[in-house]
Parts: structure tokens; C-alpha cells; sequence
């Protein structure tokens, strides 16, 4: 995917907080609402449930580590899952704290088409490197860090946390610090300042709020067409050749689950908010609104009646591509029709969506 | 008006063009963007040009090592690699932009590489790939190789046998041609992690009296074929911005304001998601050697200096040759500073930044402190070195956003790189 140019914005002399009260500037927008309402309904609650389901899958894996052995080890996958799938509702997001200290990247890096984050957490064993000291994850690559690492650790065959107890310490390590991260996420978005993430060019106009949830939306674009691309076109060999390894989370069997969550969320920030999005569009363009609620929600139907192995090496390419293609019609028809509803509404999206799908 | 430079016409033609007549742009003639055009056509034949004949000379430095296999003769090939790094690294800002120099591009520069589909590697390197089937297929060692299925006979090295086997089994990173293919056969893999030092491949690898690694004729006939094809290869793309070559024409024929967006593609993409995305932030963002760009023979501080020169060229639109003459003509920057000679004194300094960032770790890697050494995790001096990198480039990238406000161009689309979203933020 080719995206269009986005730098870093240079400061303007605001201070608002994230979420906005009644009586700041961010009264100027008529979006103030509706970016409250994402942040407060959506945002903020989707980050505490990852960092709650994160707390829970370090204590986990603290606990499997103790006593190692595959029932613990399947618990601890559970757990895994549950705060990989928790991420995939804040995933479409990379704006605000998460920003910071490449902890977007951080949570996720894929496709590891190079394989670094096994030959690298390989390395931390072999060198004896110290990732107890805080200052090793000050500075470590993304590659052994949050829900990549731990499933390399945890499913991987050669780390065998279960009988090499080195691994385990290590995915203790990498457990722990994905936790504070979630946690201190969590609590920018709670206690931070809008400046903190967005800013203004000195010869830029425009109101804050607008400009921030401009720039959401345009997210929201970029990983629709992740969602197409990415997690299914690539792995599937849509434009070339099948590798379902390419899938996202694929040692873990989340691939399908992941894809869900994601058109799930889809639905939910279309709504999020007493003023959503989707009231907004009602009042300027209610058959355009209409329309994408009904995509939106077709998108889930299409991606619910794929099959659950859908992602295994057993089903022939075309057989995968043709249960893969009213997902594909469907994600691309909701991603035109919400480029084409927020353009009439005023935002000026810099997204340039693919042809042909 | 169309003006072709050759290597021995080079320094009468750069004198024509700030002397006399209709040949050249005129001092007092307004430069129009067809004039840029055609000389950036021409810089592009120069360049293209002097990587052909670096790699000629690369070829005789290869030929000379084959038949006398010591370490002088290796390190003469080594030296003549990287000699002809210097031009062909000017030209990847043409990459972006020209279809024609992009489709060719992965045969000649592809990267990063699976070096284990060519030949021998350590235990580290690991047996096994999600993504790539040959990922340890070893060609040097494999006189047959099933690919995708089918079996491929590999018993003769040759040029054509190269090209079937580059991105193999549609993987990007089965390379088996151009510079870095030809880099891992005379470096060897670079062992030391993010410690100093490069490959240290021996040169009895290719003495079939005292062979090392096995296989020393069939290593020797890979050098010498992916040499070849290198310049082969080379000799389409010179001839593709010649006289009446196709990339010429094809920006020609695309008209003034097309023929300048080409342009100003290529160097905001360059700069901003290849280079200081891909190839430079990246590497900061995962500390690991495999993200360095020349990893065998630790060139890349010179790999990234000769790009953002190359993009420095194209703006100011003149071009050094290996000769030390001077391609020079009508420029971008003239272009600019016509309208607003603030933006364009803007856009010099930021890439004067770049070209000073660049030399920094140029001066870096001559005491050791090479790019792998540099993005070291805990390196806090090192990292900031390339960070002042990327700062540079992601600001003159801002600029030339500015200048295609200026121009009036539309439709332009920037390579981005998600390593680059919020780079301040990330140190």
C-alpha cells in the first residue's frame, strides 16, 4: 500500500486534555462531541480492557513459569488470546500515547518476513543479555518486545518454555514490561494533553479537535486496507503466491479472530458516542450514512461466515480466494463509501484507497 | 531541446551550458521545466552511465581475483565494489517515479537478501524461513534445486540460470543477482553482530587448490556470472536515458508539470520512506545488522551519503562524474527560486543538513563506529547519529512538500514508512 505523506505537525500554543470538557476550546468544533464520545465509549475503555487482559496474562505467565507444564501452558495461551484480542480493537489507532517510545510497533511487529524476532529473543539467551534491567527495554528492539515475542515464546516450538526454563524468564520479562506499557498507555490517555499528540503547523489554521479526529478517521481508512491487504489478500496469495504463514498471529490460530475483532470494532466506532459519527452523518447525509452503517454491519456478516480454518495449509488457493472475496468486495465497498461520506462532511482525508479490488 | 552527454563530452558539455548559445540554458533565459527536465534526463545517462563503467572495472577486478585467488586480489575486489557504489547509489532518487528504472531495479540493487539461497552460512543464520522455502538452498553447494514444486537444474552457473533463480519461488528475498548478491560473495556474512567489523569471507573460498567452504569452482562461476549480469543489466539502463532511450522519452513525453512531479516523487520518496524509513529508521527501531543496507561489507554509511547526494544532484541539477568532471544544467533549483528564492535557499540548506548528517557517519564508520555499530541498542551516541540522519531527510522532505505546493503539481504521491509516522517522538 502506498500512503500519502503524513510529517509530524509542529506546535501550536494549545493545552487540552484528551478528553475535553464543555468549556475549552475545543467548543469551536462542531466535533468536540463526537471525539469525546470516541474517546470516552471507545478509546479509553478498549485500552483499559488491553491493559487489564495484559495484567492478567503477566501474572500468567508468572504463574505457568512457576510451575511449568502443558496445562499451565495452555492457560497461559487462553490468556494470550484474550489480550491479543483486546489489541486488535485498539490496533486501527496509532495516534496519542501509543506513539511514544515506539510502543505502537512495539505491541505488534509483522510480518517478521526476516524471521528477527526469533533468531533475536535466540540471541538475549545466548549472550545472556539482562532483561531485568530497565534500562535493556529503554532501548530494545521492537522485534522481542509485546504480543509478537510472547507468542514466538510461547508457541514456538524451539523455546519450549516448558522445558527450558531460560525462555520462560525471558517471556516473563517480556510479559512484564508489555503489561506497564499498557497500563501507562492507559493512563496517558486517561491524564494527557491533546498537544502532547497533536499539533499545528505555524502557518496551519484549524481547530484541534477536528484536526485529531480528521486524523483518526484517516487511521481508520489505512487499516481497513490493512485489514484487505495484509491479514488476508497477502497470506492468501491473492495478487501471487499462498503463504498462510504471512497471516497475522497464524502459530496462534488468530488470524480469523483477529479480522473479526477488527470489522467489530469498525462497527462500534461508527457509533461510539451520544453524537457518533454516525448521528453526525444522519443529519448531513443520512442515505450515504445509511449506507455504510448497512456495509459496516454486511462486512461482519461476510467475514463471520468464513470458515474457521480458513487460514490452514488444507483448503486450494482458489477455493481460499473465492470464500475470501465478498469479505474483500464488502471491506472495500465500506472503505469508499466512508472516504466519500466524511469528504462530504469536511474533513480532507490524504488517502489514496486501491483500485480493482 | 535535447542535449546527450557522453563521459568524454562531459566537461565541454557542462562549459556549454554556462557559455554559449542554444545547446545550453542561458544565464539570462527564464529556465523552463522542460530544460529540467532534459538535464535530469542527462545527469540520469551520466550516472547511469559511470555505474556501468564502475562495474566494468569491478568486472575486470573479479576476473583478476578468479585467476589468482590471495588476499591483494581479493581486496582489490572488494575495493572496486564499492568504488561502484558511488555512482549507482546517486541514481536510486531516479527509482521512484520512472516505472521503467523501478521495475528494473530489484535485479541490480534488491535488498534485503536470504544469503543463504546463494551459499554457505553460519549456524546462527538457522535452517529455516516461515516465508521463504530456500531460505539455506545453498546454489554454490546444489547442482539441482526443487523450486515450487519443479526441479531446476543448477549445475551450470550462469548469467540466464541467475536470473530464473532471483526471487525464486516469489520470494523478494531470494536474491540472486546485482550488488548485494555479489557483495555477500566477497564479503562472506558480516559475523560480528553489532560489534565492528565486516564479512571476513577468505579468499581460499575461491582457490580450487586450497579450498575453503567447498565448492570453490562453482562459488568462482557465481561471481563471475552475477558480474556479468550486473552489467548487463547496467547497459539497459544507461541506454534507457540515452539519445532515444525509453525512460527518457517516457518523462518527456509525460509533459512540463508531470515530467517535474516525476521528479519531486523521487525525491521525497527516496528521502522520506526508503531512506530514512526502510533503510535507516527501521535499524533503529530493531538494533539488528539485517537492517543494514550493504551488511557484508559495512558500506552503508557511503550507500546513504551517495543516495541523499543523488537527491542533493537532482535538485540542484548537476552530477560529478567518477572523472571528477561535471554534468550541469538547468535546475529544479532555479526552477524554485524563480518563484521564491526563500524556499529555494530553504531547500539547499536542508540538503546541505542531510549531506552533513551523512558525512557524520562517514566520519563515524572511519574509526570504526560502521552503520551496524551505529544502531546498536545501548550505542545512545550512535543511535542519535542516524536519528540526526532521519531528522534531515524527514526535513528536507518537508520542504519538498513545499515546493510541490509552489509548483502547482498534483497528484503526488510520497513513499511513506510507518517507522517514520512520529519519529521525534520515538528518542
Amino acid at each position: 500500500m502506498k500512503t500519502l505523506l503524513t510529517l509530524p505537525l509542529t506546535f501550536v500554543s494549545l493545552t487540552l486534555p484528551l478528553l475535553t470538557s464543555a468549556n475549552t476550546l475545543n467548543d469551536q468544533s462542531p466535533w468536540s462531541d463526537t471525539f469525546n464520545g470516541i474517546n470516552k465509549e471507545l478509546i479509553i475503555p478498549n485500552y483499559d480492557a488491553f491493559a487489564q487482559s495484559a495484567l492478567d496474562l503477566s501474572t500468567g505467565i508468572q504463574s505457568f513459569c512457576q510451575q511449568a507444564d502443558e496445562n499451565t501452558l495452555v492457560q497461559t495461551q487462553a490468556l494470550f488470546k484474550a489480550n491479543l484480542s483486546d489489541w486488535q480493537q485498539v490496533q486501527w489507532l496509532n495516534f496519542g500515547p501509543v506513539t511514544l517510545f515506539m510502543r505502537y510497533y512495539s505491541f505488534e511487529y509483522w510480518p517478521d518476513k526476516k524471521g528477527l524476532t526469533q533468531r533475536q529473543l535466540t540471541s538475549l539467551i545466548k549472550n545472556d543479555v539482562d532483561t531485568q534491567d530497565d534500562k535493556f527495554w529503554r532501548s530494545a528492539s521492537i522485534a522481542v518486545r509485546g504480543l509478537t515475542a510472547i507468542e514466538a515464546l510461547l508457541y514456538r516450538p524451539q523455546f519450549d518454555p516448558i522445558n527450558k526454563p531460560e525462555y520462560c524468564d525471558l517471556l516473563v520479562q517480556v510479559g512484564e514490561h508489555h503489561q506497564q506499557s499498557t497500563a501507562n498507555i492507559l493512563l496517558e490517555w486517561q491524564n494527557g494533553q491533546l498537544e502532547d499528540w497533536m499539533y499545528l503547523d505555524e502557518d496551519e489554521s484549524g481547530n484541534l479537535i477536528t484536526l485529531s479526529l480528521e486524523k483518526m478517521i484517516q487511521q481508520w481508512l489505512e487499516h481497513i486496507s490493512m485489514v484487505k491487504e495484509s491479514k488476508i489478500e497477502t497470506p492468501i496469495g491473492w495478487h501471487g503466491k499462498t503463504n498462510v504463514k504471512l497471516a497475522e498471529f497464524y502459530r496462534s490460530e488468530q488470524s480469523l479472530v483477529a479480522i473479526k475483532e477488527n470489522i467489530k470494532l469498525y462497527n462500534a466506532l461508527y457509533h461510539a458516542g451520544s453524537k457518533s459519527l454516525y448521528d453526525m452523518a444522519k443529519l448531513k447525509e443520512p442515505a450515504l450514512a445509511e449506507q455504510l452503517d448497512q456495509s459496516l454491519k454486511q462486512a461482519l456478516v461476510k467475514v463471520n461466515a468464513l470458515p474457521s480454518h480458513f487460514y490452514s495449509a488444507s483448503l486450494a488457493k482458489d477455493e481460499r480466494i473465492n470464500m475470501a472475496t465478498p469479505v474483500i468486495k464488502q471491506l472495500s465497498k465500506s472503505q469508499n463509501e466512508l472516504l466519500s461520506l466524511v469528504t462530504k462532511m469536511g474533513f480532507q482525508i490524504g488517502f489514496n484507497s486501491r483500485d480493482g479490488d | 531541446m535535447k542535449r546527450f552527454v557522453t563521459p568524454i563530452a562531459a566537461c565541454v558539455a557542462a562549459t556549454l551550458l554556462t557559455a554559449c548559445g542554444s545547446q545550453g540554458v542561458q544565464p539570462n533565459k527564464a529556465i523552463t521545466a522542460n530544460d529540467v527536465v532534459v538535464n535530469y534526463s542527462d545527469i540520469a545517462h551520466a550516472i547511469y552511465t559511470d555505474s556501468l563503467t564502475t562495474a566494468q572495472s569491478l568486472k575486470v577486478a573479479v576476473d583478476a581475483f578468479i585467476a589468482n585467488p590471495t588476499e591483494a586480489t581479493l581486496a582489490n575486489a572488494r575495493q572496486a565494489w564499492i568504488d561502484s557504489r558511488v555512482p549507482y547509489q546517486q541514481s536510486e532518487v531516479y527509482r521512484f517515479g520512472n516505472a521503467i528504472v523501478d521495475d528494473w531495479e530489484g535485479k541490480v540493487n534488491a535488498w534485503p537478501l536470504d544469503e543463504g539461497l546463494i551459499d554457505y552460512v553460519a549456524t546462527d543464520y538457522g535452517t529455516d524461513s516461515d516465508v521463504n522455502p530456500l531460505y539455506t538452498a545453498n546454489v554454490v553447494a546444489s547442482t539441482s534445486l526443487t523450486i515450487a514444486g519443479q526441479a531446476v537444474d543448477t549445475s551450470n552457473i550462469t548469467p540466464s540460470l541467475l536470473e530464473e533463480l532471483h526471487e525464486a519461488d516469489e520470494v523478494e528475498a531470494n536474491v540472486a543477482t546485482g550488488y548485494h548478491a555479489i557483495e555477500f560473495l566477497l564479503w562472506g556474512q558480516d559475523l560480528n553482530g553489532t560489534n565492528p567489523g565486516a564479512g571476513e569471507r577468505p579468499a581460499t573460498d575461491y582457490d580450487v587448490n586450497n579450498c575453503t567452504g567447498g565448492n570453490c569452482d562453482r562459488r568462482a562461476a557465481y561471481l563471475v556470472a552475477a558480474t556479468d549480469l550486473l552489467i548487463t543489466d547496467l547497459e539497459e539502463m544507461a541506454a534507457n536515458w540515452g539519445a532515444n532511450g525509453e525512460a527518457r522519452q517516457a518523462i518527456l513525453d509525460q509533459g512540463d508539470k508531470q515530467g517535474l512531479a516525476t521528479i519531486l516523487t523521487g525525491m521525497g520518496s527516496l528521502a522520506y520512506g526508503e531512506l530514512g524509513g526502510e533503510r535507516t529508521k527501521l535499524g533503529l527501531m530493531l538494533h539488528d545488522p539485517e537492517e543494514e543496507h550493504d551488511c557484508f561489507s559495512d558500506n552503508t554509511h557511503y550507500s546513504h551519503f551517495y543516495d541523499a547526494k543523488g537527491i542533493q544532484n537532482v535538485y540542484l541539477g548537476e552530477y560529478q562524474r567518477v572523472d571528477g568532471s561535471w554534468v550541469k544544467g538547468a535546475s529544479l533549483s532555479a526552477l524554485v527560486s524563480a518563484q521564491d528564492s526563500i524556499l529555494d535557499a530553504e531547500m539547499k540548506g536542508k540538503l546541505e543538513n542531510t549531506q552533513e548528517a551523512g558525512q557524520a557517519m562517514v566520519d563515524a564508520a572511519k574509526v570504526g563506529q560502521t552503520f551496524d555499530v551505529l544502531i546498536a541498542m545501548g550505542n545512545q551516541a550512535g543511535n542519535q547519529l542516524v536519528q540526526d540522519f532521519v531528522d534531515s531527510l524527514v526535513a528536507e522532505t518537508r520542504t519538498t512538500e513545499e515546493i510541490i505546493r509552489l509548483l502547482e503539481l498534483e497528484d503526488i504521491t510520497l513513499e511513506g514508512s510507518d517507522s517514520l509516522d512520529n519519529p521525534s517522538a520515538v528518542f
